[in-house]
C-alpha cells in the first residue's frame, strides 16, 4: 500500500514480546493513518472505565501517509492512550525527525501493552525491534537519557523518551522526542512511565513507496512553494509561535494572574521582538518544513542560564503572563526545565498559576505548602515549583495532579479558577475577548485545548485557515451560534493533519486543494476535497464516541465559571463573558449530534461509516 | 524630498512602485479575481491634525493609483489598513517592518487574509518601497 510501510508492530511489555501485523488497509483508507487509525485501535482494544495508568492502557503511536516524505513539514507523528489527566481520549503530535525515522525503519505504527517489570527500552531499526535493560537509565533526566542513548546506539538513532516526570507519574508528563519535541499533553509521559518503558530508540533508511513519485513530486513542491511565499513562513520564521503574544493581548484576550485579567502590561517583555533580541541564537525546523518555527537560545549568564529549544507562545502565556512573570529569561528557563524533566510546559505553568492564586486567596498557605509561598510575580517560586512538580517533592505532589484534581482536593471554591476543560488545562487565549474560542475549548476531545480547531487563527490573529472552508468570524466578541459551524469545520480540517502527518500550520497557507493531489499522488487514492473533509469528521467523531463511551455528555462540554460568570475586569474585552449554551446548541446541530446529550446519532455515526460503535454507545 | 502625507508623496511612491522589480515579479497574481486596492486610513498624533487616508490600486504588480484622499467613504477598497501617524511614520522611514507592525498589532490590516498569506513577498516588497525614497514628516 503506497503511502505506508504495511506493518505494525505490537510491543507486549508484560510478556517481553513483540510481533508484526499488517496495517489495515480499509482502516487506513477511511481514516487516513495517524492519530485516525490509532483511535480505531484504541476504541476496540481498550475496554470503558479501564484506568489510565495501569496494564490495560495502550500507548499507540502512529505514522500518516505523508509522515517521512517530502511533502512540506511532513515530520509529524501522533500517538493516542486513555489519558491520565482527563481520563478520556488522549491525543498527541510531535514534530522532529522521530517519525520520519520509526517510518522508515518499516512500521507505521507501534502498538505498546502491558507493564515491564522493570524499566526498559525499545530499540527499532530496518524492521527489527529488541528489548534493552533501563535500569541505568531509570532516574535521569530527557536531555541526559538522550545523550546516553545516542552515544551507546550511535549515529541516526532518534530517541523518544521520558524524564523523571514521566517515571513519576506527573499526570500531564510529556513523551520528548530529540529533547525538546513534545508528545506534550494529556500526561503520555505518565503512561510511558507507568509501563516502565524510558525510552524508544529508532533508526532506519527503509524507502517509503510513493504511488506516483512524479506526480507526488510536483504536487509536495506547489504545496511547498505556497508555504515558502507565505505569510506563514515569513512571519513565524522570524519571530516563531510567540507572535501571537501581542495579538492577543491588544484584543484583552491574555490571560494574567490565572485568568484574572486578560491584558497584560508588561508583554513587550515577553513577546517575540524581546525573545528574539535577548535570547534568541538560531531556528530550527523539524522534518521537510520549508518554516523553521523553532527556536535555539542561548541564555549564557545569570541565574537562569540556559541552552535549549523554544520557549513557545504557549510557555510565554502559561509561565509568563498567567504566573505575573516579566523575566523572559525565567520563562525560558522554566520551558527548558519542563522539557528536560520531561512536563507539558501548558498544564506545568497553568497549574502553577493556579496554585499562586490559591495562595492569594488563602486556600493555599504556608500549613498546606510545606512552609512556602507561592507568590504571583515570583520567578524563583516558579522556577523552584517546577522541579518540586517533576520529583512530587512536597506540595509538588499536589501540584503533578493538574489544577482539577487539585481544586477536588483543596475545595474553598477554587474549582471556579481552577482553569481547565475535562481535566486539561487551557492553553494562553480568553475566551472571553473571543468568544468562539470557548466553544472549541469544550469541545476538543482531547479536552481545554487551542489547536484541535485552532479557532485562534480567525479570531485572535485574524488569520485564517486556507484549508478550511467557510472559517470567517464577523465580531469576535459576540456569540453568534450561526458561527459554532466554524468550530466544527476547523475541527475536521485540522484533524486531518493530525491522521496525515503533517504540521497544522500547513492548513494557514494550503487549501484542501493544493494537498488532496498530494494525498492521492502518494497513496493512490482517489480522495476528493469532500472526502477529504469528511475523512476529518469521521476521525472526530470516533474520538468522541470513544469519549461517550466513557460517559461524556453534554454536561461535560462546559467552562470552568470565571469564564462563563466573572466579566473580564478591563482592557478592549472588559465586561465581557461567554454564554456558551446557544454556541452548544448550534454545534451540536452542525454535527448531526443529539442536543440533549451531545451524542452522536446513529444516523450520523452511520453517514460516517462508523457503524461499529453504535451499540457500543447505547449500552 | 516629499512631505508624508501628500499628494507628492503619493506619487513618488507610485513611481517607486512601478520601478522595483521585486514588486513586479512578486505581484503577478496580485489583483488577479480580486480587488488588489488598499486604503491606509492614518489617525492623527505626531505632528498630524486630523485622520487622512491614501488609496493604492495595484494590479499583476503593478501600481494603478496612489492618491491622497479626505475621506474613504467612496471606496470599497480589497483591503483596509489603520494605525497612528506615529506608527505609520516608522515604517515608511524604514525603521520598523510593515509585517511586523501587523504582527504585533500596532497596525490592523483587514480584508481577505487568505490572499495576504498567498502573496506575502508582495506584501512586504510594496511595505519595502515605502521607504525608498527619502522623505520629511509633520511634526518634525
Amino acid at each position: 500500500m503506497s503511502g505506508f510501510m504495511g506493518k505494525i508492530l505490537r510491543v507486549d511489555l508484560t510478556n517481553r514480546s513483540v510481533t508484526e501485523e499488517p496495517l489495515p488497509r480499509g482502516d487506513a483508507s477511511l481514516l487516513l493513518g495517524g492519530c485516525g487509525l490509532a483511535t480505531k485501535y484504541l476504541y476496540q482494544e481498550l475496554k470503558p472505565g479501564i484506568e489510565p495508568l495501569g496494564p490495560d492502557n495502550k500507548l499507540i503511536f502512529m505514522t500518516g501517509p505523508l509522515t517521512g516524505t517530502l511533502s512540506p513539514s511532513s515530520g509529524k507523528y501522533n500517538a493516542v492512550t486513555k489519558s491520565p489527566l482527563t481520563g478520556l481520549w488522549g491525543q498527541s503530535g510531535s514534530g522532529g525527525k522521530w517519525g520520519r525515522e520509526l517510518k522508515r525503519s518499516g512500521y507505521d505504527g507501534i502498538i505498546i501493552e502491558g507493564i515491564s517489570e522493570k524499566p526498559v527500552y525499545l530499540i527499532i531499526e530496518n524492521g527489527k525491534a529488541a528489548f534493552k535493560d533501563a535500569a541505568g537509565l531509570w532516574g535521569k533526566n530527557v536531555f541526559d537519557t538522550t545523550t546516553i542513548l545516542e552515544q551507546q546506539l550511535g549515529k541516526g538513532f532518534c530517541i523518544a523518551c521520558i524524564g523523571t516526570g514521566g517515571e513519576n507519574l506527573v499526570r500531564y508528563a510529556a513523551i520528548m522526542n530529540e529533547r525538546h519535541r513534545a508528545l506534550g499533553r494529556g500526561g503520555f509521559g505518565a503512561v510511558m512511565g507507568s509501563k516502565k518503558l524510558k525510552a524508544i530508540a529508532v533508526k532506519g533508511d527503509l524507502k517509503i513507496p510513493i504511488f506516483d513519485q512524479d506526480a507526488f513530486g510536483a504536487a509536495a513542491k506547489v504545496a511547498s512553494d505556497f508555504i515558502s511565499e507565505s505569510l506563514l513562513k515569513m512571519t513565524l520564521e522570524v519571530y516563531g509561535t510567540s507572535m501571537v503574544l501581542d495579538l492577543v493581548n491588544v484584543k484583552g484576550g491574555l490571560p494574567t494572574r490565572n485568568w484574572q485579567s486578560g491584558v497584560c502590561t508588561y508583554a513587550d517583555l515577553i513577546n517575540a521582538p524581546s525573545l528574539n533580541e535577548k535570547i534568541l541564537v538560531g531556528r530550527k525546523a523539524c522534518y521537510a518544513c520549508p518554516i523553521a518555527c523553532g527556536r535555539l537560545v542561548d541564555i549564557k549568564t545569570g541565574k537562569y542560564a540556559i541552552k535549549g529549544e523554544g520557549p513557545e507562545y504557549e510557555s510565554i502565556g502559561t509561565f509568563g503572563s498567567m504566573c505575573d512573570i516579566n523575566d523572559i529569561e525565567a520563562i525560558t528557563y522554566a520551558h527548558i526545565l519542563c522539557n528536560d524533566y520531561g512536563l507539558d510546559t501548558v498544564s506545568a505553568g497553568s497549574t502553577i498559576a493556579f496554585a499562586m492564586e490559591c495562595y492569594e486567596k488563602g486556600i493555599l498557605n504556608k500549613k498546606n505548602t510545606g512552609g512556602k509561598e507561592i507568590l504571583f510575580g515570583d520567578t524563583d517560586t516558579m522556577v523552584d515549583l517546577v522541579h518540586r512538580i517533576a520529583s512530587r517533592d512536597g506540595v509538588g505532589d499536589l501540584l503533578a495532579e493538574g489544577t482539577r484534581r487539585m481544586a477536588e482536593q483543596l475545595g474553598g471554591g477554587s474549582e471556579r479558577f481552577a482553569m481547565n476543560v475535562k481535566g486539561m488545562e487551557l492553553p494562553a487565549y480568553d475566551c472571553r475577548a473571543t468568544k468562539i474560542t470557548g466553544l472549541a475549548y469544550v469541545t476538543a476531545n482531547r479536552g481545554g485545548d487551542h489547536i484541535t480547531a485552532y479557532v485562534q487563527g480567525p479570531t485572535f490573529l485574524d488569520i485564517p485557515f486556507l484549508i478550511v472552508e467557510e472559517n470567517t468570524i464577523d465580531d469576535v466578541t459576540k456569540e453568534n451560534p450561526l458561527e459554532a459551524k466554524v468550530v466544527k469545520n476547523m475541527e475536521d480540517a485540522l484533524t486531518t493533519f493530525d491522521a496525515l502527518g503533517a504540521c497544522k500550520f500547513m492548513g494557514m497557507a494550503l487549501m484542501a486543494e493544493d494537498i488532496v493531489p498530494v494525498i492521492n499522488s502518494a497513496t493512490g487514492w482517489n480522495l476528493d476535497v469532500a472526502g477529504f473533509r469528511l475523512a476529518g469528521e469521521r476521525i472526530f467523531n470516533l474520538a468522541r464516541a470513544f469519549n461517550v463511551r466513557e460517559g461524556v455528555s453534554r454536561k461535560d462540554d462546559t467552562l470552568p465559571k470565571r469564564l462563563l460568570e466573572d466579566p473580564l475586569p478591563d482592557g478592549p474585552a472588559a465586561g465581557l463573558t461567554v454564554d456558551l449554551e446557544p454556541l452548544l446548541d448550534a454545534y451540536y446541530g452542525y454535527r448531526g449530534w443529539d442536543k440533549q446529550t451531545g451524542i452522536p446519532t446513529p444516523e450520523k455515526l452511520r453517514e460516517l461509516g462508523l457503524d461499529f460503535v453504535i451499540d457500543k454507545l447505547g449500552e | 524630498m516629499a512631505l508624508y502625507p501628500s499628494q507628492e508623496w503619493c506619487d513618488k511612491w507610485k513611481d517607486a512602485l512601478n520601478n522595483d522589480p521585486a514588486v513586479a515579479e512578486s505581484g503577478k497574481n496580485w489583483g488577479v479575481g480580486f480587488k488588489g486596492s488598499l486604503v491606509f486610513e492614518v489617525s492623527p498624533g505626531s505632528g498630524l491634525e486630523k485622520t487622512h487616508y491614501i488609496f493604492l490600486d495595484a494590479k499583476e504588480g503593478k501600481c494603478l493609483e496612489s492618491k491622497m484622499m479626505d475621506d474613504a467613504v467612496s471606496l470599497d477598497p480589497g483591503f483596509y489598513v489603520t494605525g497612528s501617524y506615529g506608527d505609520f511614520k516608522l515604517v515608511v522611514k524604514g525603521e520598523k517592518d510593515f509585517i511586523e507592525m501587523v504582527v504585533r498589532g500596532a497596525l490592523k490590516l483587514k480584508g481577505d487574509m487568505g490572499k495576504i498569506m498567498r502573496n506575502a513577498k508582495f506584501v512586504r516588497a510594496v511595505a519595502n518601497s515605502i521607504s525608498s525614497f527619502p522623505n520629511e514628516y509633520l511634526g518634525e
